[in-house]
Order: C-alpha cells, then structure tokens, then sequence
C-alpha cells in the first residue's frame, strides 16, 4: 500500500491544529468541572454548539440510546436530572436540602485521543474515565460506586470557538465500593442499571454499548486521522453501526 | 497571521507544556519521597508562597517549608521500624537503600485546565487528580483512594515555572476495599511492632479553617476552587491563594 501523502501546512496552519487539539482538551476538562460541581445548564450554555443548525443535530449518548437536539438534552441533563434529584432527596428525608446535597459526581478524563480533521472545521476525540459516582442515603450514609467509561466526542468550530457537538458516554460499569467488580452481573439485562432508570427514555432508544462480561464492545470506535465530518464516523446515533434512521 | 503572532502562539503552548511538566515533576517527587526538595526545586523563592488542604493554609514560606520538611524524618522513621521488623529482607540494607520502604504515595493528574497570562508572568492550573497513598503508622501500613482537585499558581521565575500557591483539595481518602459511604470508617487496631511510629503526624496548617470539605453523604454540595480564565496579567484575575 503507497504511504499517505504528508500533508504540507504553513506554520501558520501548524500552530493554529496544535491550539485545535489544546482547546479541545481544555472544553472536555472544563466539562467534568462543570459536571461534577453541578453546573449543568452552564455546561450547556459555555460548553455546547450554539449555532441553531448545530443545535438541532447535537447529541448525548449513553449505553442505551441518544438524546437528539439541544431541548432534549436539556430535559434529560438538566430537567429530569432535577426532578430526579429532588424526589431521591425528598425519598430520603431531606425535601428541603439543597441541590447537590450527598452527591459525587466525579469522571476526571485521561487517555486523551484527539484528531482535528484536515478542514480544521471539526474534531473528534476519545477519553477514558476511572471515577465516582456517589449518592446520599437516608440515615447520612451513601451510595458510592466507581465507574469507568470510555467518552467519546465531536467537537465543531464555531464564531465562538470549539463547541461540544456530539457526545457518548459509554460505561463499562459501576461498582459499590469496597465490593468485588466479580459480584457484578455478567450479561447485560434491559432495565436494571441506575442510570439506565436515571436516563428515561432517550429520543432514540437503542443499545448503544453492550457492557456484558466487561467485554470489549468496541462502541464507540477510536477516531482515527480524518478529512473531514462526516455521519458515517458521528459520535452521534447516525455513526452507530445498528443506528437505523 | 504574523511571524511574531505565530512566535507567540508557539511560546504559550510551550508555557502549557511546562507548566504541565512541572506538575508531573511535583507528583513525581511524592512518589520517590522527596519532599526535602520540592520547596527549592519546584516552589518559587518568595516568601508568601502558601499551600491550601482541606483543613487550612501553610501559609508563608516558613510554614511551607515546615510542613514539607517533616516528610523526611517520618520516612527514616517507617524505614528504621520495618527494617526492625524485617531484618531478613531489610537488615543488610543501608538506611539510604531503603528510604521511603514501605510507602507509596501516587497522586496522578489529569484533566488539565490551564490558562497562561498574556503578559507571560504568570499561569494558573486546576487538574484532578486520582491516586492513592499508603501510609505506615502504628496500624501497619494502611492504603488509602484518594480523588480530589489541585489548583495552583505558578510564576515564571529564573527561566522557569515555579508554584507560588497550590490548593491540594481531597473529596475521597478512604481505605481501599471499603464503602466509602458508611457511617463510620473502617477501623484498624493498632500493633505492637509498629509502635515506634507513634505521635507522628505532619505540622498542622498555620492557619486553621475549612478550605474543602471532603465527600460525605451529608455534604451540602460539591464545591471546587474556579477554573482558570483568560487573563492578561496576575493582578487583573483571582488567585488560588489564600
């Protein structure tokens, strides 16, 4: 096979991909902050597409299908998650404590894999997480779990610099802490997750990641080097290989 | 673009990349128990340097300097009491050789926010930061998770990046293998071969207040210093210090 052809850039060009991949590290990072200190809405008014074109198509996606638009990740990110909040907390005594009361959410981001695509108009980037996710409990006790996952993401040049476009946490699992990852079941069973009950019924339902056995489910794929965007390699649901849109 | 915006762009992303480095270097050094060097090598030589944790500030040079100084003493001490206590794999070793046996301290960094001022004087980071650290003490040795955030202040000094404040902040320091979200923490009995360790803490924070309160499941809320944002000159943004 002939040897791809290196591209000859400008340093002008050379410097402005090598911020590219910077800027696109720095939004993620920033994300997990946003996340884990509860700044949702923010996280969707700093972080994600604004251009209403992209708006329309940005995506979340979990092991168990996709929220499409920017509406519906709003209603599931920041709405529901409230609504659900506010029930635990009222479930557990505590009606009245503030949001955030007893809670972890924690996914720190390492492994970093980005690409710029060779139009500089968008990139893609892969992540891995080792982090907490801890609940409160009735009594001042509380729910802590581990949880690992793979983030996979596409990121677009807006006037307002790079945005989130597309983004798919998939999780390998959640375990209690101080308990074996063996005592987690093996097969993957509909319905049984948390924050499968916690993710609803997202705008296109599917099985985006199969987490059974641990197993290598190779979903989202690693991007590799590319020209340009396109759905066939999306982090949203049209670059899933089972998608039928 | 021209030639010198070019030159810029290429300078910040080197000043990214050291300010990256140094922070490797820091968690480096409390991995091969060298806190005796950490203040002179990677701290910057003004007095009102200060170093945040959950529970206060060492705030000043003389406290900063303090508070790393005590690591030493402590590790010769772990050294000589398992050296006691495992003479036929310690005994023909010298106290040198064996400086550090038995602790393990891996507090790993990612998740990089980092601005650099335009005026290049100064740089501020916040990363998170996960990892663990076995300590010895009268319990015997004791492995403990740990997740937090580190926010620092760095200052470009004598050609180099240099910490002027650092806040270590910790949600998670838990045992492994145990529920981080029971009522009481696990408990471990004391042992009569490791009571030489006895007493042995590090100085507490010169100045005492509730910097971050670790994880609980009666926290209020996940608060985190502010991440870094753009900014031209150290006097026109907040400082992670005290």
């Amino acid at each position: 096979m002939a040897k791809k052809k290196k591209i000859i850039r400008s340093n002008e060009e050379r410097i402005i991909r090598v911020w590219d991949v910077e800027q696109v590290k720095d939004l993620m990072s920033r994300r997990t902050i946003y996340e884990a200190t509860n700044r949702r809405e923010d996280e969707l008014k700093d972080l994600w597409v604004q251009v209403p074109e992209n708006q329309a198509t940005a995506s979340y996606g979990r092991n168990w299908g996709y929220y499409v638009g920017m509406d519906e990740i709003k209603k599931y990110y920041v709405d529901r998650y409230n609504e659900l909040e506010a029930k635990a907390l009222s479930d557990i005594g505590k009606a009245d404590a503030p949001s955030g009361y007893g809670r972890f959410l924690f996914h720190p981001l390492s492994t970093p894999l980005v690409y710029v695509a060779e139009d500089g108009q968008t990139a893609q980037g892969t992540w891995y997480s080792i982090g907490a996710d801890c609940y409160p409990e009735a009594g001042g006790t509380a729910d802590t779990n581990w949880n690992c996952q793979k983030i996979c993401a596409d990121f677009i040049k807006e006037p307002g610099g790079w945005k989130i476009w597309h983004v798919v946490f998939s999780q390998d699992f959640t375990v209690r802490t101080g308990h074996d990852v063996g005592e987690l079941q093996s097969i993957y069973i509909r319905g049984t997750g948390r924050d499968e009950n916690d993710f609803g019924d997202p705008t296109i339902p599917m099985l985006a990641h199969d987490p059974s056995y641990t197993w290598c489910d190779n979903y989202p794929p690693l991007n590799d080097p590319y020209e340009t965007f396109t759905d066939e390699i999306s982090y949203g649901p049209e670059g899933h290989p089972d998608y039928e849109g | 673009m021209t030639n010198l915006q070019i030159e810029h762009l290429v300078e910040r992303w080197e000043d990214r990349r050291d300010v990256k480095n140094q922070l490797g270097k820091y968690v480096h050094y409390l991995l091969l128990k060298k806190e005796a060097d950490i203040v002179a090598d990677l701290w910057s030589e003004r007095d009102d340097i200060c170093y945040g944790v959950n529970d206060g500030w060492y705030a000043g040079r003389e406290a900063v300097e303090n508070y790393y100084g005590w690591f030493p003493g402590y590790t010769a001490k772990v050294a000589a009491c398992l050296k006691a206590r495992f003479p036929e794999k310690l005994g023909d070793k010298s106290d040198e050789e064996i400086f550090g046996v038995g602790l393990m301290e891996l507090k790993s960094i990612s998740n990089y926010v980092i601005e650099v001022a335009e005026d290049g004087e100064s740089a501020k980071a916040f990363c998170c930061l996960f990892g663990y650290n076995t300590t010895v003490d009268t319990r015997g040795p004791i492995s403990n998770w740990i997740l937090g955030t580190v926010a620092v202040d760095f200052v470009y000094e004598n050609d180099a990046w240099k910490i002027l404040h650092m806040q270590y902040l910790e949600d998670i320091n838990n045992p492994a293998g145990s529920d981080w979200g029971a009522k009481e923490p696990k408990v471990f009995e004391a042992l009569a071969e490791f009571e030489s360790l006895r007493g042995l803490t590090p100085p507490e924070p010169s100045v005492k207040t509730e910097l971050h309160a670790r994880y609980s499941g009666t926290r209020e809320a996940t608060v985190l210093p502010r991440l870094p944002e753009p900014y031209t000159t150290f006097a026109e943004t907040f400082s992670y210090g005290m």
